[in-house]
């Protein structure tokens, strides 16, 4: 599949492509960006979502905060980080991070990777809901620049934009490019996302 | 292309070229064995080793000790040490609170907290930490007049301020006007934080009560020290008014990274480089 040429695979072959477990991860692209990076834990109001990464770390020279969903290499890290599948924590977190980001004036980059919020009964008791729509509102707020890649799946477009942390109102397009973009499409919907939201977006161009 | 990933978590991090200490440790009473591992303990080897035992056990410094750790050699200028307390509500329980304050003066200390500015591996900071010898480094009028003005030198300077917490809570004999300083100190947290500063927090054995419930976890960025106890209500408190069982880990640094609450935690080995490194990430 790795040699067949873009446009030309199926649209569920770029899904399961999305999906595959030996692609790189947040992580993989942040230690790379940034090999300062320090990686910083919890909401502070009562747990730490580890299917969202969050941390400061010197890219092009600037110190640049990073979120990302993480998915785990093998199964128990998979499991530990509920497959990058985030709680009302995780949304919290993101929001914690960016309001820092926001008082220091840093960049944020977002890598988003999920299969979208965690359809629980625990996410459902503690305000998945709530944290989500807050922190979509809070993204408006946030006076620094936001670049969004999707660098693997970008499902559930709540996730795309919340959780991650993509632009408020692109939200249907990151959907939409991380789910079915290939070829031509990446570029249109890139180009999309630049003129719409005023942001910029790098997509993660798909084999 | 999993090679390469454990190539780059195996690079050495720039920032550690920074000495885990900004100078030699003065010496600190010890038993003759770890409470960790029980292994008779060489004194010279943990001095230089910044009182932290092979098995990991941390033993729980001073803020002498903390100020030759964190500040480089001679860079440290103390403020406000003129500042004294007094016995202003006629304490008596569990002794009259004007004794314990001299008695503690006898022993060389000067109140629980001690603020000043320091370069820290050539950077200037503003400081303020902690001694729990001088009544369980309870947070009291001075020790929160201290840290106010502290913070706020800090936001006046455009300097970052680093705490370094170990508190039992606000102090008993001094009522409400102790608690009170949690008012202050935070009122001067926030003023640190609209000035944009950075506050870094380091959480050593024991951060408890109104010191937890204040200024310590305001941080920016909160570092527990590995096995320090953080919370606000004690657990034998805890156990008698709500009867209670407990998880054994309860209110370690691991359980409150585990809730949210600490960013991470770090051996007091690398708490120095990192400092540095946050520094010049956040300024």
């Amino acid at each position: 599949m790795r040699e067949r040429q873009p446009g030309t695979l199926s649209v569920w072959q770029v899904v399961e492509l999305a999906r595959h477990a030996e692609r790189p991860y947040a992580l993989d692209y942040i230690r790379r960006m940034a090999p300062d990076f320090v990686e910083y834990h919890g909401d502070r109001l009562g747990a730490d979502d580890q299917a969202l990464v969050g941390g400061v770390g010197t890219w092009n020279g600037r110190t640049t905060m990073f979120l990302g969903q993480q998915k785990g290499r093998n199964f128990p890290e998979r499991v530990r980080r509920n497959f990058g599948m985030m709680h009302p924590e995780g949304y919290r977190k993101a929001m914690r991070l960016a309001r820092q980001a926001a008082k220091f004036g840093f960049p944020i980059i977002c890598l988003v990777d999920t299969p979208g919020a965690y359809p629980g009964a625990g996410a459902e008791e503690r305000g998945i809901a709530a944290a989500i729509a807050a922190a979509i509102m809070e993204w408006f707020w946030i006076p620094v620049p936001v670049i969004t890649a999707i660098i693997g799946e970008g499902g559930s477009g709540r996730c795309a934009r919340a959780g991650g942390g993509g632009p408020g109102p692109d939200a249907g397009e990151l959907d939409l490019l991380g789910r079915h973009a290939r070829g031509g499409g990446v570029d249109r919907v890139a180009r999309q996302l630049t003129q719409g939201g005023g942001r910029r977006a790098i997509a993660d161009h798909l084999p | 292309m999993e090679a390469s990933v454990s190539e780059v978590l195996t690079l050495k991090p720039p920032w550690q070229d920074v000495p885990l200490a900004g100078g030699p440790l003065p010496e600190i009473a010890l038993p003759s064995n770890c409470p960790g591992c029980g292994v008779g303990l060489d004194r010279e080897e943990l001095a230089a080793h910044v009182y932290v035992c092979d098995c990991g056990h941390h033993f729980q410094l001073r803020a002498d000790s903390w100020i030759a750790l964190l500040a480089d050699g001679d860079t440290w200028s103390e403020r406000w040490s003129d500042v004294r307390p007094h016995d202003l509500l006629d304490w008596k329980m569990p002794k009259p609170y004007h004794l314990t304050i001299e008695q503690a003066r006898e022993e060389g200390l000067n109140e629980a907290v001690r603020t000043g500015t320091a370069l820290l591996g050539g950077r200037p900071v503003w400081l303020g930490v902690f001694d729990f010898r001088f009544v369980g480094g309870t947070l009291s009028i001075v020790a929160g007049e201290r840290l106010a003005r502290g913070l706020e030198g800090a936001a006046s300077d455009r300097l970052p301020y680093i705490l370094v917490a170990a508190s039992g809570g606000a102090r008993m004999q001094e009522g409400v006007l102790a608690l009170m300083q949690m008012a202050k100190a935070n009122g001067a947290v926030g003023r640190l934080h609209a000035a944009g500063l950075p506050y870094f927090c380091i959480l050593t054995d024991p951060t408890y009560g109104g010191t937890a419930a204040s200024l310590a976890l305001l941080g920016d960025v909160n570092i527990a020290e590995p096995e320090a106890k953080i919370g606000f209500t004690g657990p034998r408190v805890i156990k008698q008014a709500t009867y209670a069982d407990l998880p054994p880990d309860f209110q370690t640094a691991d359980f409150q990274l585990k809730h949210g609450q600490v960013d991470m935690v770090v051996p007091r080995v690398e708490i120095r480089p990192l400092l540095a490194h946050l520094v010049d990430l956040y300024t």
